[in-house]
């Protein structure tokens, strides 16, 4: 089965291409510039580490399914989760920043 | 016998003429059908024509405009909808072999909303699989085949609303209803040649729409005007209190008087450079229309952020939730792109602190480009870099040298803004260009009012592909 490269190939089509992580940063925003930068790689660098355990969690749950060919695409993706998790993290937030997803407690609705 | 072009016109051109009576909505019907039924077929735009229940809307519609009761500008008037959209009784098929048999018994509230307005619903048209959530990664990635598009059928319609796109560039409904995510609206509208709107994050119930990413995800119109995209947006919005995300506002439309201002627009650094040439001159002439009504500004530094990390990792890990049951069940083998068929997998295994950090940082990145918006009212840029890619290519393969700069579409997804593309020229294999405008929250009716200027003065969206 054919092996593409699904993380990769998200980030290039949400931007279009080659340089997808231009960087040239707004003043108040250098670390976080200097967070993505630390993602930027190229085809040939080594996997991250969390890779192969990861696979390995792959194989074992859903490995009677899955070809070579397919273990390696997903191995690629899981690279990508990797970098980018690594930039994610890095980032310069401050205890206080929320996601950005609005949690409410509801009094429960009586019914009449 | 309708003369073919009638079926080119704009929606609210169709609504003038229905409400005039000089056409009536069985006939308009009658004829989108005959086309989806050829010219959709042979375009992979359609999955399923409504042919019973639109036959007795348009005739109830007939009787209604008889008797002068005009619901909306839009009464009457045919149209199709993503096949995502909840229709009750009718397969919903997600574009998705696993999902081929799905019957829901209710219907969208942007289905129901556009019943409300008169309007008459006669096709759930194609889709990507999932709406792209597994990666996808070629154009064929659908039950349906390839999405084409009318302007030149080796190449693709967009994704992953690719039946709206070709259905409304080809005119075979008066308009269409897709979503977007990161890009889903946008790509196929300027890949047609058709006008889209990605309305604001909560301005649109998505109540019976599939889920992928419940924080990203929006439904909007994708039409042959700005003016219909207008008059669509005005049928759809609103409070819904069947989804927590729908906000308390309405949208009106009026045709723009003229303006006591100019327009600010800025240009991002960047978002030129590296496109193909006919993309570029396309922009640059669109610039040079907006200048009759709007000041430019050139060269902006764009927000620096890990724009493509954190959508790919918020889609990654709500996408592997929404179809956790599909993933876990090995179904995700009968997928068509063999792309769908392993992404689920990694997309499981995204760690949870990841995924908040990305939603974390979604709100400096609100802040960064809200700042912007201080100093202008809308931002301008190629839709996308290229013209659409041919169906037998990847699409990493397809034009690997060209590039559109920052990385506007999922920053805007990510901040929840709207954004509207039209048509703006021709490239190369005749395939439609397309600018975008993008708005801070809620500026729909500057936006279109902008769109609207500049196809007064424009013929692009008025070009019809040749589809003998």
């Amino acid at each position: 089965m054919h092996a593409p490269n699904r993380r990769r190939f998200l980030q290039w089509f949400a931007t279009v291409a080659a340089v997808p992580w231009t960087r040239t940063a707004l003043p108040a925003l250098g670390a976080v510039a200097a967070a993505t930068a630390a993602a930027q790689t190229t085809e040939e660098e080594a996997p991250p580490p969390e890779v192969g355990p990861w696979l390995e969690i792959v194989k074992q749950r859903w490995g009677r399914t899955l070809s070579p060919d397919d273990l390696k695409a997903i191995g690629d993706n899981l690279a990508w989760t990797a970098r980018s998790g690594k930039t994610l993290r890095a980032l310069s937030l401050q205890n206080a920043d929320e996601p950005d997803v609005v949690f409410r407690a509801e009094r429960p609705v009586v019914e009449k | 016998m309708t003369p073919p072009s009638v079926y080119f016109e704009s929606a609210a051109a169709l609504g003038r003429m229905l409400h005039a009576r000089r056409t009536t909505s069985l006939a308009l019907t009658r004829g989108y059908l005959d086309r989806l039924r050829t010219i959709g077929h042979e375009l992979n735009a359609v999955v399923t024509l409504m042919e019973d229940s639109a036959l007795a809307e348009a005739e109830r519609a007939d009787e209604e405009i008889r008797r002068g009761r005009i619901r909306s500008p839009l009464h009457g008037v045919p149209y199709g909808v993503k096949d995502l959209l909840a229709t009750r009784g009718v397969p919903t098929t997600w574009g998705a072999e696993p999902y081929r048999n799905q019957v829901f018994d209710h219907d969208a509230t942007v289905v129901r909303r556009l019943r409300d307005a008169g309007a008459v619903l006669i096709a759930k048209l194609a889709m990507v699989e999932l709406a792209g959530g597994m990666g996808y990664d070629e154009a064929d990635a659908s039950f349906t085949g390839p999405g084409l598009t009318p302007w030149n059928r080796a190449f693709w319609s967009g994704g992953s609303s690719s039946g709206p796109g070709a259905a409304v560039a080809a005119g075979l409904v008066g308009f269409a209803i897709g979503s977007e995510t990161s890009g889903s609206i946008l790509t196929p509208s300027a890949f047609c040649g058709v006008t889209g709107l990605r309305p604001t994050y909560g301005l649109v119930s998505r109540h019976g729409a599939m889920a992928l990413s419940w924080t990203l995800d929006k439904l909007g119109p994708m039409c042959r005007s700005a003016e219909d995209c207008a008059l669509v947006l005005q049928a759809i919005a609103g409070r819904d209190p069947k989804d927590a995300t729908s906000v308390a506002r309405r949208f009106r439309w009026q045709r723009p008087e003229r303006r006591a201002r100019k327009l600010r627009v800025l240009v991002p650094k960047g978002c030129v450079e590296k496109v193909q040439p006919e993309v570029r001159s396309a922009f640059e002439a669109s610039l040079h229309e907006l200048e009759a009504f709007a000041t430019i500004e050139h060269d902006v530094e764009w927000p620096d952020f890990p724009w493509g990390p954190s959508v790919g990792t918020i889609v990654d890990a709500e996408g592997a939730a929404a179809f956790l049951s599909l993933i876990e069940s090995g179904d995700l083998a009968k997928l068509r792109c063999p792309a769908d068929r392993i992404g689920g997998y990694s997309s499981m295994l995204t760690p949870a602190v990841d995924y908040v950090q990305a939603l974390r940082v979604r709100a400096p990145m609100k802040r960064a480009v809200n700042a912007l918006f201080q100093r202008c009212d809308m931002i301008a840029s190629p839709t996308r870099a290229s013209v659409s890619y041919p169906i037998d290519k990847k699409f990493r393969d397809a034009y690997p040298d060209v590039s559109g700069g920052p990385a506007l579409i999922p920053a805007g997804n990510l901040c929840g803004l709207p954004a509207v593309c039209l048509p703006n020229g021709f490239g190369q294999h005749g395939l439609p260009t397309s600018l975008t405008l993008m708005g801070p929250a809620f500026s729909e009716s500057l936006l279109l009012e902008a769109a609207y200027r500049l196809q007064l003065v424009t013929e692009w969206h008025r070009q019809q592909p040749q589809l003998a």
